[in-house]
């Protein structure tokens, strides 16, 4: 019995050392500059979650950001309190659906209007192609015209 | 030390490191490590949308209000403190806002699909 007390004693301990020393290693990764949170609120410049940032900050990024921090926060304050794991109550819980959903709904409209921005820029460059193809269409017409007039 | 104190260690360990989690972030917030630009608006230097403004402003609200909810029941008689139920006009308050967010955000990307189909997209 004795025996079992001690290995889950140790157990713990290597348990707390990892947790710990994950969130130190993350958190000192920040510090320095390792992992990068410059486009932490940045909706992506159009779709798929690999483009480059359009270098806007997403406000439903941003109150989903900090709702999670209170939430997060509060648990473990009252667990703290309490001395045992609190139950997040359903209306709590429907607050944070809310707000995620907000952020997920708000991504896709996001991604859809991105695309049809990006259609629209395609759309306009080949328009100016097909423009200065005609000018200088007209431009050796014009060339053509005033030799013949000679 | 017992387990129970171990736990209490890995919790603290971890309140301490979601504060200065939260604190870097808003440090970089503020000191433009994190880009906030456009945060209110429809474009990066675009002027400031009313349904964002309204979002903001009904979030913060909420958000406090919780705070203070959960603090007032941490400060009560109660040896075991909990969670508190938020109240149906919370939630009202926070689906209302962001439905009326996520309408702006709808109709301004219906527009814009309208006027480029409208050219000749």
């Amino acid at each position: 019995m004795h025996d079992w007390t001690l290995l889950s004693y140790i157990t713990a301990i290597v348990i707390m050392i990892v947790i710990l020393g994950t969130a130190a290693v993350v958190l000192w990764l920040i510090f320095i500059g390792k992992i990068d949170l410059s486009d932490l609120l940045d909706e992506p410049s159009a779709a798929g979650a690999t483009a480059a940032s359009s270098g806007k900050a997403s406000l439903s990024r941003f109150q989903f950001l900090l709702f999670t921090f209170v939430v997060a926060g509060l648990f473990l304050l009252l667990s703290i309190e309490s001395g045992t794991f609190v139950n997040i109550p359903s209306s709590v819980l429907e607050l944070i659906g809310i707000s995620a959903a907000t952020y997920g709904v708000s991504k896709g409209i996001s991604s859809g209007s991105n695309g049809t921005a990006a259609t629209a820029r395609k759309a306009a460059a080949a328009a100016q192609q097909a423009a200065d193809d005609a000018k200088q269409h007209a431009d050796s017409a014009k060339q053509a015209a005033a030799s013949v007039n000679r | 030390m017992n387990l129970p104190g171990l736990a209490q260690i890995v919790e603290y360990g971890l309140l301490y490191w979601l504060a200065a989690l939260a604190a870097l972030v808003v440090y970089r917030c503020l000191n433009g490590g994190i880009n906030l630009a456009g945060l209110l608006g429809s474009e990066p230097q675009g002027g400031v949308t009313g349904e964002r403004v309204q979002m903001l402003f009904a979030f913060l609200l909420g958000v406090g209000a919780y705070l203070q909810l959960t603090l007032a029941t941490m400060s009560g008689p109660d040896p075991n403190p909990h969670f508190p139920e938020a109240p149906k006009e919370l939630i009202g308050l926070f689906a209302g806002s962001h439905s009326i967010y996520l309408a702006g955000k709808l109709g301004r990307v219906a527009q814009l699909g309208r006027f480029f189909f409208s050219n000749g997209g």
